[in-house]
């Protein structure tokens, strides 16, 4: 059936199965390849994007679901070539290793800071909660969404 | 083809490096539910030269958060038929942010004397030291219970039968 | 200049290829798209241990888009059913005569999309006669147990191998004339590395040519490269392994799977490149797990806690195929650094390797063979120790530590450790923790109430890839090797034979070059080409962004006193995800006080370079031949 989607801002239409997920919509039909797949059960947390402006395992929404609404991925994240705080925190605290993880750590960092500007460390790790990373012992997540949310503050670390 | 310098090299080392490190985990552990907390963890690792501290503290924060994984709740366990019980995220369960504490990193440098800029591996340290730490914090808090020993994982329901004095076998599923 | 107090090229430096990452831009081998390509799906076996009757792939072949059906069947007319493992065993690439495991592969299907390969699995007919399987590695040897492995000559039983490390008679001798013997069983359980990307590989096979392409997430490129030249009877030359980002690896992505040998038949059969990616329960199911320890420890010390001896007995559950990844020497890896950190007159340990209904691997998971199963003994049996003596687990520990002047000490277990001051590391450690008021906070609680626990480990590790003498892969040396390329123009490629799963490898080996090769006039790049960036401060155009401040504020440990059951549950991980997610959007609305940053109370001491003088010195002198003029 025909979908129309808008991710990060530019619309696209396609013909696609119903049962095909909005992950594979993204990486395969549209080449959006920096959301992954990692796990089919919504627990890994890699293919997090925004539907909507909220935050969704898109391993578990299905394209069609999307149709009519708005996508934001990790390529709609930085401002042309100027990087979102949270992105740029990532790079200041060492806040990744392999990076698969990354793009749906940083859409929901983004989101929560959207959301409450000066989250604690407590609220930083409840928000990724639902995320899992093999690398960093989290720690150095944590620490970069702290320094974006001081960025985003004015405040210089 | 332009004229260049090359030079090739193959290393190969006269002895592997021996990183060490001292780890201390304290845990707070409900008698009632077997419910392990992870509250504090200090981690001394002595990996000799270290060339980018960000990544050598970033190696080890991985490598603590496996330690927790494996020594309260990673498990590939099997029924009586073979069955694998751990076959997707929803029975292998990873830590998360939420299990994780803020890790306490301390380091101390004792350079390899024959490597060529006294550096050892850390990448792997973590993971080798953290499982004990965590396992022997738990039955240190066991200890009352006249708690000796309890494989891994240290899963609730584990914990709570070891305190009943019922431990099993983790690795099985067979009734 | 830089002063040479450190050598150029070492601190606290960004990575390179954090730009590509957090840009969403990293190439892992699942975003790699050749023209043509079709996609592949591996059937699995439902049963541990079963025969195979017979498979119907008729219906499968009539799919629409289907292009090829590979069975176990087709691969023996090519003498590609088996292959070998990395522990000179067999392994089954799709399963002829039985499968052994549940999850083992049994056909291999290419189709034009992912869904429809999958589609096509449940059109594939499989008649399984199910056997008793076996999943007790510590009943794999009885005499009534079936034999899983009837594929190999001479194989009347379930065992694997015998191996042993250390002095049994003089070990036999303390334990004799011990004041103490303490023994426990300890159980390292079978885990998985589970690294957040799934294996799989790309093949592109040319005939024409006759060159074949992989795009594969190994972190063993070089032994897939020498492994698939022996199995297709390729030259190297003819076989090119690319290796894209991976997205971690922790031991899993060393050895070679079924999955990828299917992908290249995949392709030279079709003619066109062939994707082949397993999804999270294929990855758990089949591929290489780690542990599967069963071990009895024992302990001869004496009263006042001072450790003689150790004595380890090991049943290996290996799984169907003995495929762990370790050097030929050492079929039970480094296991024998078991005697871990203290100083003992005698040790000896004997690890029986065992077939088992379950999935083959052995690998590494974050860790170099098997020491992470040695650490876990030793560290657990001093605690046992500890328990029955009723001492300190600490003191226990400071007491057996080995001293600094014992270094460079030859372990009984025919180690060299090369360096160390123990007791000075395990101090640090304790001050850090404020282990004697931890203690006190401990005696202090009520009988009956919230635990406390503190738990000490101190491990030693063996690590790199060398001595080539004692460290292969299938006879491969695993030294690491370097060319250095300077072009005219000045700039220079380095070629290096490490991969990165998210080490940083590229600034670490762009940094630690000697000091002639990062001189202005030389700016080394990385074999991709990458511009280096601007040397001095100066140059740089734009201001230096802030650091990353060396950790956030710690909550006072008040925070932690509410105990373990006001902890969240674990299955609120579901209820936090994805959809749901909008009903949990109120949870992080701004209404929270905002606790102002305070600075962590206690920061750990960062002791002064200790580097001898001797060693540093070293830096002052290029030590390449080859410099440039």
């Amino acid at each position: 059936m025909q979908i129309t989607v808008t991710v990060n801002g530019d619309e696209y239409t396609a013909d696609v199965e119903p049962r095909l997920l909005l992950v594979h919509f993204l990486r395969d039909k549209l080449g959006l390849t920096g959301t992954h797949w990692g796990c089919d059960t919504s627990n890994c947390g890699v293919c997090v994007v925004w539907l909507d402006g909220t935050p969704v395992k898109s391993c578990t929404v299905l394209a069609v679901m999307a149709d009519g609404h708005a996508v934001r991925t990790v390529e709609g994240l930085a401002d042309g070539a100027t990087l979102d705080p949270v992105q740029e925190g990532f790079v200041q605290c060492h806040g990744l290793q392999c990076g698969f993880c990354t793009p749906g750590m940083m859409m929901t960092a983004r989101w929560l800071l959207d959301h409450n500007p000066d989250p604690s460390e407590d609220e930083i790790r409840e928000a990724i909660s639902g995320q899992s990373c093999r690398c960093t012992g989290y720690e150095n997540i944590v620490r970069s969404v702290r320094w974006a949310a001081q960025q985003g503050q004015g405040v210089r670390p | 083809m332009e004229g260049h310098l090359d030079a090739t090299t193959v290393y190969n080392p006269p002895n592997l490096t021996f990183p060490f490190g001292a780890y201390i985990c304290v845990v707070d552990l409900d008698p009632g539910t077997g419910q392990v907390k992870v509250r504090r963890f200090v981690a001394v690792d002595d990996c000799g030269v270290r060339i980018n501290p960000m990544i050598v503290e970033g190696q080890v924060h991985g490598g603590l958060a496996d330690g927790i994984g494996m020594a309260l709740m990673e498990l590939i366990a099997f029924d009586e038929d073979g069955n694998c019980l751990g076959a997707s995220f929803m029975d292998y369960l990873l830590p998360t942010s939420m299990e994780c504490p803020s890790w306490e990193l301390g380091e101390t440098v004792t350079p390899s004397p024959h490597h060529p800029i006294g550096a050892k591996g850390v990448g792997e340290s973590a993971t080798v030291g953290s499982p004990a730490a965590v396992v022997n914090a738990v039955l240190d808090a066991l200890k009352p219970y006249g708690v000796r020993h309890a494989d891994m994982p240290l899963t609730p329901a584990h914990v709570w039968r070891a305190i009943q004095g019922r431990p099993i076998r983790t690795d099985l599923a067979i009734t | 200049m830089t002063t040479v107090d450190k050598p150029i090229g070492f601190g606290r430096m960004h990575r390179k290829e954090d730009a590509r990452f957090v840009r969403g831009r990293g190439t892992y081998v699942d975003d790699v798209n050749l023209p043509g390509m079709l996609q592949g799906a591996v059937l699995r076996s439902p049963y541990a241990h079963a025969r195979i009757v017979s498979i119907d792939t008729a219906a499968a072949q009539a799919h629409p888009k289907v292009k090829a059906v590979i069975t176990g069947a087709f691969l023996q007319d090519l003498k590609l059913a088996w292959m070998p493992t990395l522990s000179q065993d067999t392994q089954a690439v799709l399963a002829t005569d039985k499968v052994r495991f549940q999850g083992q592969e049994v056909a291999f299907v290419v189709a034009e999309d992912r869904y429809a390969a999958r589609d096509a699995l449940e059109l594939i007919d499989v008649e399984y006669e199910p056997l008793p399987a076996v999943v007790d590695a510590r009943r794999a040897l009885d005499p009534d147990a079936p034999v899983i492995r009837d594929d190999k000559e001479g194989q009347a039983d379930n065992h694997i191998f015998d191996w042993g490390a250390g002095d049994e008679a003089a070990t036999e001798a303390v334990f004799a004339s011990a004041e103490v013997v303490v023994a426990q069983d300890v159980l390292y359980p079978r885990v998985h590395p589970a690294p957040l990307e799934t294996c799989g590989a790309i093949a592109d096979f040319d005939a024409v040519t006759g060159k074949l392409t992989i795009w594969c997430n190994t972190q063993a490129p070089h032994a897939h490269r020498t492994v698939y030249a022996l199995v297709a009877g390729l030259p190297e030359h003819k076989i090119r392994v690319i290796s894209p980002d991976i997205g971690g690896g922790f031991g899993n992505k060393v050895p070679i799977y079924p999955g990828y040998v299917c992908a290249i038949v995949g392709s030279i059969v079709t003619g066109k490149p062939v994707k082949w990616m397993e999804d999270r329960s294929e990855n758990l199911m089949s591929t290489g797990f780690a542990r599967d320890y069963h071990m009895r420890g024992e302990v001869a010390a004496t009263r006042d806690g001072k450790i003689r001896a150790l004595r380890v007995k090991v049943i290996a559950d290996h799984g169907a195929f003995n495929g762990t990844a370790q050097p030929t020497k050492f079929p039970a890896g480094f296991f024998h650094v078991f005697t871990g950190s203290y100083d003992v007159e005698a040790a000896h340990c004997a690890v029986t390797g065992v077939y088992t209904n379950k999935a083959p691997g052995g690998v590494a998971y974050a860790c170099s063979f098997r020491i992470t199963e040695a650490a876990y003994l030793i560290e657990r049996m001093i605690d046992v120790l500890a328990y029955e003596l009723d001492m300190d687990p600490a003191e226990l520990r400071m007491k057996n530590l080995l001293r600094p002047e014992q270094f460079p000490y030859p372990s009984p277990t025919g180690w060299e450790y090369d360096s160390g001051d123990y007791p000075r590391a395990l101090q640090l450690a304790l001050d850090m923790a404020g282990y004697a008021e931890l203690r006190a906070e401990q005696a202090s609680r009520p009988a009956g109430g919230p635990l406390m626990g503190i738990g000490i480990s101190f491990f030693t590790e063996a690590v790199g890839a060398g001595p080539r003498k004692h460290m292969d892969i299938l006879g491969l040396g695993m030294a690491d090797g370097a060319e250095l390329r300077v072009h005219p123009t000045g700039k220079a490629v380095l070629r290096i034979s490490v991969q990165t799963q998210g080490r940083a490898t590229r600034r670490r080996t762009r940094r630690s070059s000697p000091r002639s090769w990062a001189s202005r006039r030389t700016t080394s790049t990385w074999c991709t080409g990458t511009p280096t960036r601007p040397r001095s401060a100066s140059a740089r155009t734009a201001p230096a962004p802030p650091r990353c401040p060396a950790r956030p504020p710690r909550s006072s440990p008040a925070r932690c006193a509410s105990g373990p059951s006001r902890s969240p549950p674990r299955c609120s991980k579901w209820t936090r995800a994805t959809w749901s997610g909008r009903r949990a959007a109120g949870t992080y609305a701004a209404t929270r006080p905002r606790a102002a940053p305070s600075r962590r109370s206690r920061s750990p001491p960062t002791p002064a370079w200790s580097c001898p003088r001797a060693w540093r010195g070293t830096w002052t002198r290029p030590r390449c031949t080859t410099r440039p003029t």
